[in-house]
């Protein structure tokens, strides 16, 4: 343990069942350091600043504060200690008054109406926190921190949900709190921000820190290439079979479509027998747009045209009429955990009311056999899918579509926190699908998936489509770059 | 691949031989108390006596497998009770038709409240059921004046000997009732629909099932079941009542609970609620032989139904 230093995290790890959120995590902060937190979504920043504020335990390692090892019970533990974050999402309670919520973290309201005015912002402390608008809740949330004038501040992407005037104002405090010695961990997504604020940058991949350097000019590089790690691809990777997907007529077209929070603008269009990629950082309303074309949700404006047909849903059931299906981004969304593999795969069969009647047997049997054999799923525990490995759900939720027949298949990061072997397979049957001539629209958090599997890609950023990227174009740093919101020449 | 062909699951059959042995065991106890009770006849009244909270349990046991309840389904009884024997004059068909009309009209508006406007159906049916009582207490005397006992007939389908003791028409009603219910949940897409939104309701929907269309048809089943249910109480009693069928309320929950079905849904069968009551049949049995004060008994009614819950609770997780 090294005295001079404010914060030392040492090889922190920790795990959820199977899933391993944090493999072997070091952090080194000096005092009166910005420290840039930089890793793709998974990969484990949030688990690691959970940790550190008290949140969750670690699995092993530990934390040294001024070189005392130190464990917070709570957040409020941490703040008290001196450490105190900001959270990806609001951390006020919607339903009370400003008031009680600061009343709640023991927060000075003197010193925090200091901290807002500050600001420049005014609020109102009898408001319901519920009927505050977003940025104001966030600009609160760091007003909130600052008044229990901390040793070290973190801000967990509190710039993603801010208007420019406000991102300065936050850069600003950060700049402030530097000089009076403190020392603040941010994380950022927006790499413009990091390269002209932060003195020192680690960056995370699968759990583990994999660089860790000074933050001077032109470090975009290096963060991208250890945010992506080695260009290792899956062990020969699906081969493309289809040559090109240029003459055929068009499936599905998406004009102007807006929505939700955070989708705002988007169109494209996909072609019968295409692959479509969609890459975004989180928060860009990629899922919202999914849900939109499964019609789970109602789109504010824009159209969908399908075959040329403009349409509106009023339930997924009217997509699934159209041939389209939805694979979720959650599994438990999809899945019923207490039942059969088989009644999982043959749901589909009893939507609408003629369907409730007795049940063919052999034909269900036949079906479900068939998906099962074509999506080699491991039944050896058949009789609830909650005992099925996270790659065998998966399977299940895909397989339901293959027994059901669809003509575009939408699925939202299908190979989220599934191994290897599986991820392969899931690979193979999009190839194999779009072989077939069916359509498939991939949103994927791992970029490298494109490339092995998509034929044509779109980039969405802040709910536009910042890039429309052909094949040859969709390496890993394009597409990086363009949801980076940075032009890439198509 | 036809490893999927029996889907019916190991922990299941345990548990409902678990049951069994449950049932078993307080038959023997009972008979050692009052030997009396080990006789064809005396099971013969047991069994018969079962049949009206079989019925009713079964319409609990599909609103529970959607993750629902029907406390309503004590007045739905009574009133379709009432409404067969107010109606009798106009002869027993009619009688029986009108009071299906009315198990249809409040399983209606349970199922379309729950499954259209979102209410939580405890807090519906509660609701439904004071208003029920509201309505028949006013209904006595103003529009549902009139005979306050059962067609001759149906006292007869209530209590009569069918070919042989123990054998009898109430057995033969549910047992009919009950086998036709074992299809509708094991064999019909209706069925895997009541069990699919009861264990995910938003996954049944993403898979383009019109929950609200489920959830209507169980509350109305249900209701039918209930208004079954209670043409065999007000028989057996003879003469019906507002308060006829309310001892039977809080029995018809317990029987579905102690047979395995889990209250959130999406897991249990008919089967354990079969076992649930004849187990709470044989207990009330055996609290009436004991010589001692009502709360006393309701003491061990209430003590021993939540030692089943437990201890079948245990076993499942066991297996």
């Amino acid at each position: 343990m090294t005295k001079d230093l404010l914060l030392e995290i040492n090889s922190v790890a920790k795990s959820y069942g199977p899933v391993v959120a944090l493999k072997n995590a070091n952090l080194s902060v000096r005092p009166g350091e910005i420290h840039a937190l930089l890793g793709a979504n998974g990969a484990g920043k949030s688990t690691l600043v959970k940790i550190l504020t008290g949140v969750i335990s670690s699995d092993t390692g530990y934390i040294s504060l001024h070189g005392q090892k130190v464990q917070f019970s709570s957040p409020d533990d941490a703040r008290k200690n001196g450490v105190a974050p900001v959270f990806q999402d609001p951390a006020l309670i919607p339903d009370v008054s400003l008031q009680r919520n600061l009343a709640l973290t023991g927060t000075n309201e003197k010193r925090f109406l200091k901290e807002i005015e500050a600001m420049g912002l005014s609020v109102n402390l009898n408001e319901i926190a519920a009927n505050i608008e977003l940025p104001t809740l966030r600009m609160i949330d760091l007003a909130r921190a600052l008044s229990h004038d901390p040793e070290l501040l973190i801000l967990d992407e509190i710039t993603a949900a801010l208007p420019i005037d406000l991102a300065d104002k936050v850069i600003e405090i950060m700049n402030a709190q530097k000089e009076k010695g403190k020392s603040v961990i941010f994380i950022s997504h927006r790499l413009a921000e990091i390269e002209s604020i932060c003195d020192w940058a680690t960056v995370l991949r699968d759990g583990i820190d994999v660089d860790s350097f000074e933050a001077n000019k032109q470090i975009e590089d290096r963060i991208v290439s250890a945010m992506l790690g080695e260009k290792n691809n899956v062990a020969n990777a699906t081969r493309r079979t289809k040559q090109s997907s240029q003459d055929t007529e068009t499936l599905l077209e998406v004009v102007n479509l807006s929505g939700g929070k955070n989708l705002t603008d988007v169109s494209f269009e996909i072609k019968k027998g295409e692959v479509l990629g969609v890459a975004a950082l989180e928060g860009q309303g990629q899922d919202f747009l999914f849900e939109i074309l499964a019609g789970q949700s109602k789109p504010d404006s824009g159209e969908i045209l399908v075959n040329g047909q403009k349409i509106t849903f009023k339930h997924p059931a009217d997509a699934i009429k159209l041939g389209i299906s939805y694979v979720p981004g959650d599994r438990k969304s999809a899945l019923m955990p207490q039942r059969s593999i088989r009644e999982n795969l043959a749901l589909t069969r009893f939507r609408g009311v003629r369907n409730w009647g007795r049940i063919k047997g052999k034909e269900e049997n036949r079906t479900v056999d068939n998906a099962v054999a074509s999506l080699e799923i491991d039944t050896r525990a058949k009789s609830q899918v909650k005992r099925l490995s996270g790659g065998n759900q998966q399977k299940v939720t895909i397989g339901r579509w293959v027994t059901t027949g669809f003509d575009l298949l939408l699925c939202f990061d299908p190979t989220r926190g599934i191994d290897v072997g599986t991820k392969q397979q899931i690979y193979e049957l999009i190839r194999k699908f779009a072989d077939e001539g069916k359509s498939v629209l991939l949103f994927t958090s791992e970029l490298r998936e494109i490339a092995l599997t998509c034929d044509r890609a779109i980039v969405i950023y802040e709910g536009k489509v910042q890039a429309n990227l052909e094949i040859e174009k969709c390496n890993e740093e394009n597409l990086m770059n363009a949801a980076h919101g940075l032009v890439v020449s198509s | 691949m036809s490893t999927l062909k029996n889907f019916a699951t190991v922990k299941v059959s345990k548990s409902i031989w678990a049951l069994f042995g449950i049932l078993i065991g307080l038959f023997l106890l009972t008979s050692f108390i009052d030997p009396y009770f080990f006789s064809i006849p005396a099971v013969g009244v047991t069994l018969s006596l079962a049949a009206p909270l079989g019925l009713l349990a079964a319409g609990q046991t599909i609103c529970m497998l959607t993750g629902g309840i029907d406390l309503s389904i004590a007045m739905i009884a009574a009133g379709a009770a009432f409404i067969v024997s107010v109606k009798s004059p106009s002869g027993t068909a009619t009688a029986l038709l009108w009071g299906a009309l009315f198990c249809i009209l409040v399983g209606s508006i349970n199922g379309l409240a729950v499954g259209l406007f979102g209410m939580n159906p405890l807090i519906m049916t509660l609701g439904m059921n004071a208003v029920l009582i509201g309505v028949f207490t006013v209904g006595v005397t103003t529009f549902l004046k009139g005979s306050s006992s059962m067609p001759e007939i149906l006292v007869t389908a209530s209590n009569a000997t069918f070919l042989f003791d123990p054998f009898s028409w109430p057995l033969v009603i549910w047992a009919v009732i009950g086998g036709m219910l074992l299809f509708l949940l094991n064999k019909t897409g209706l069925g895997r629909l009541i069990y699919a939104i009861g264990d995910n309701a938003q996954a049944a929907r993403l898979a383009g099932v019109k929950v609200w269309q489920v959830q209507w048809a169980t509350y109305v089943i249900c209701a039918l079941l209930g208004g079954i249910g209670g043409v065999l109480i007000g028989g057996q009693s003879g003469a019906v009542a507002i308060s006829l069928a309310n001892p039977f309320l809080l029995p018809s929950v317990a029987a579905v609970v102690i047979g395995g079905t889990s209250i959130m849904g999406g897991i249990g069968n008919y089967t354990g609620t079969i076992l649930g009551t004849l187990i709470l049949t044989v207990l009330s049995y055996l609290l009436a032989t004991i010589n001692s004060s009502e709360a006393v008994k309701q003491m061990i009614y209430g003590a021993i139904i939540l030692t089943l819950a437990w201890t079948y609770s245990k076993i499942s997780q066991n297996s």
